[in-house]
């Protein structure tokens, strides 16, 4: 489960002052800095698209209900739940205990979570009544591609 | 200029964070058991109306309850502790008070102050609506409580949870007094189960019979703590943020930094010093600590740095009050959330899941070791002779032995690619 994967490390009591010294990014044992180092500027962080940290969490998709919408086995789904649910967005949610992935639709005044799957016939659309509940917004979707 | 504190409490917070993925689990008795699998740690409402005991041997309680335990209805649900998970939803209910309230100090795992004084605006409806917030974010309930002081505010606290809007403020005189009459001698925050037993035996029952204690008298039993205490029930704040004692639960060892920190090492040893520093505590209160949380924090108040806020919980193996250990799982929890480039304001460490040294349950992995607690002894004797860190725990030896017994934890659905929940 846990793995210490760095060797022993000792470390410098706190007393001693530290002077501050500026750390290159290119090693240069001769010659001319490289002309880029002033424009370094980070990396891109993945973790940037995710707008609100507290309120993201990561589910997998298991099954087939939402292949029409894009949505396969085994995918991951970035759900932000500090947006607020919609009609049309596609929604984790709960419904008999169960957490499920559907479009939320808002129809003759009940809200209804919508299977979108190639055969509709094996997945039925259920409106939302007592213990059901919207647990957050699918906000991405996340698939290998090879 | 008048104090308001708050105290945001979870409620339920072990039980309610395993609800927030297993959906099944709501409204059924449920119970989370200590590292180990030793005792009760947790329990939802329908398992305390069974009258199943906090800090009741998991095995007693199987026994009492008979076949009763594991069939129909209501069959009692377990989980082995997951401390990953709750302090990974700890995290996110921290960050998120952090940037509504405007100076916040982290109590315990599920539990924090926030300073309210000088508000330009209503705090109670600022509650409701960061309560709110906290439900739809993270899909735990918190209960507030607000005050003029710390003690009010966790006596406000109390009533929150048992109040339908789960916000409680005893600003008002009339609702305070009757608060105070309303609330236990021994459920005063400061006031333990031995101080109290002394003051009920001379007539002091609630709250409010001591705010109109006498003082000297006040002094003699409890001495200048106690006092405290009492002008803080009469509305004189006498705790500012980030002061405070420990509840028996967490222990917290934290700073802010005089100028911000960014280096590894440097905060690694900074880390390394809160450590220590809290394992001491630990052996002067003779608990022993079942999990390790390290949290790291940016300047929030500096928005043109980049920021970041992490935490994470590391569970021990067995439950121990030995530094080296302790030191190792904080290295390894600063390891996973440490990144560059920031530059951190705040650390801290916490140490959780605490129980007195000797009701601890003994390990299968390896019996106490007397030398280790010897040499615990020796440390402690001469930092207390010569002065705190004159002897201190230099190197981080190499070890892999905080592995739990844990037969039903629930997957680490927030930290652990491999755990993640599925949705159908």
């Amino acid at each position: 489960m846990f793995h210490l994967s760095k060797s022993p490390r000792i470390l410098i009591p706190v007393a001693s002052k530290h002077l501050a010294l500026p750390l290159y990014l290119s090693r240069v044992p001769a010659g001319f800095p490289s002309p880029a180092e002033d424009f370094v500027d980070g990396v891109l962080d993945l973790n940037d698209l995710i707008e609100h940290p507290a309120a993201t969490f990561i589910v997998r998709v298991s099954g087939y209900s939402m292949t029409e919408a894009g949505i396969f086995d085994g995918d991951l789904l970035v759900v932000d739940r500090s947006l607020k649910p919609r009609s049309g967005q596609i929604v984790v949610a709960v419904t008999d205990g169960e957490m499920v992935v559907k479009r939320l639709k808002r129809k003759a005044g009940r809200w209804w979570l919508i299977p979108e799957a190639q055969d509709n016939s094996a997945f039925r659309a259920t409106a939302m009544g007592e213990g059901s509940e919207i647990w957050g917004v699918v906000k991405n979707v996340i698939r290998n591609l090879s | 200029m008048n104090c308001i504190f708050a105290v945001a409490d979870c409620n339920n917070f072990y039980v309610s964070c395993e609800q927030v993925f297993q959906p099944e689990l709501r409204d059924k008795p449920t119970v989370v058991l200590s590292n180990n699998d030793g005792c009760v740690i947790a329990r939802s409402p329908e398992a305390k109306a069974m009258g199943i005991a906090m800090g009741e041997p998991y095995f007693k309680v199987r026994q009492r309850m008979g076949p009763a335990w594991a069939t129909g209805q209501n069959a009692v649900q377990v989980r082995s502790a997951n401390f990953t998970l709750y302090g990974d939803m700890s995290r996110r209910v921290m960050d998120i008070i952090a940037d509504n309230a405007p100076e916040i100090e982290i109590y315990s795992i599920d539990e924090c102050f926030m300073d309210y004084t000088g508000a330009a605006f209503d705090v109670v409806e600022h509650a409701r609506a960061l309560r709110a917030t906290l439900r739809q974010w993270t899909g735990l309930s918190v209960s507030i409580g607000l005050g003029p002081t710390k003690t009010l505010a966790k006596l406000a606290n109390r009533k929150a949870k048992q109040d339908e809007t789960g916000v409680y403020d005893v600003a008002d005189l009339a609702v305070r007094n009757a608060a105070l009459k309303d609330t236990a001698i021994e459920d005063v925050w400061g006031i333990g189960r031995c101080w109290s037993k002394r003051l009920k035996r001379h007539g002091l029952y609630t709250a409010h019979d001591l705010t109109i204690a006498d003082r000297r008298w006040a002094r003699n039993i409890m001495g200048v703590v106690g006092l405290c205490t009492i002008d803080e029930l009469n509305g004189l704040s006498a705790l500012a943020i980030e002061h405070s004692e420990p509840d028996k639960k967490t222990l917290c060892v934290s700073r802010s930094f005089g100028h911000t920190v960014s280096d590894r090492n440097a905060l690694a040893e900074r880390i390394h010093y809160f450590t220590v520093r809290a394992a001491e505590k630990l052996r002067q209160g003779d608990w022993v600590a079942g999990a390790v949380s390290v949290f790291v924090r940016g300047n929030a108040f500096r928005q043109d740095l980049p920021q970041y806020s992490n935490s994470t919980t590391i569970g021990l193996a067995i439950a121990t009050s030995d530094t080296g250990p302790i030191v190792r799982a904080a290295q390894y929890a600063l390891d996973r959330i440490y990144r560059s480039g920031i530059p951190y304001k705040k650390a801290g460490v916490l140490l959780l899941d605490l129980q007195p040294r000797a009701s601890a349950p003994p390990s299968l992995f390896g019996a106490a070791n007397p030398r280790r607690d010897h040499l615990m002894d020796v440390m402690d004797n001469l930092n207390r002779k010569f002065g705190s860190g004159a002897v201190s725990y230099g190197q981080i030896p190499q070890a892999r032995t905080w592995y739990m017994n844990q037969h039903h934890r629930s997957p680490r659905y927030t930290t652990h690619w491999q755990e993640l929940p599925m949705v159908k």
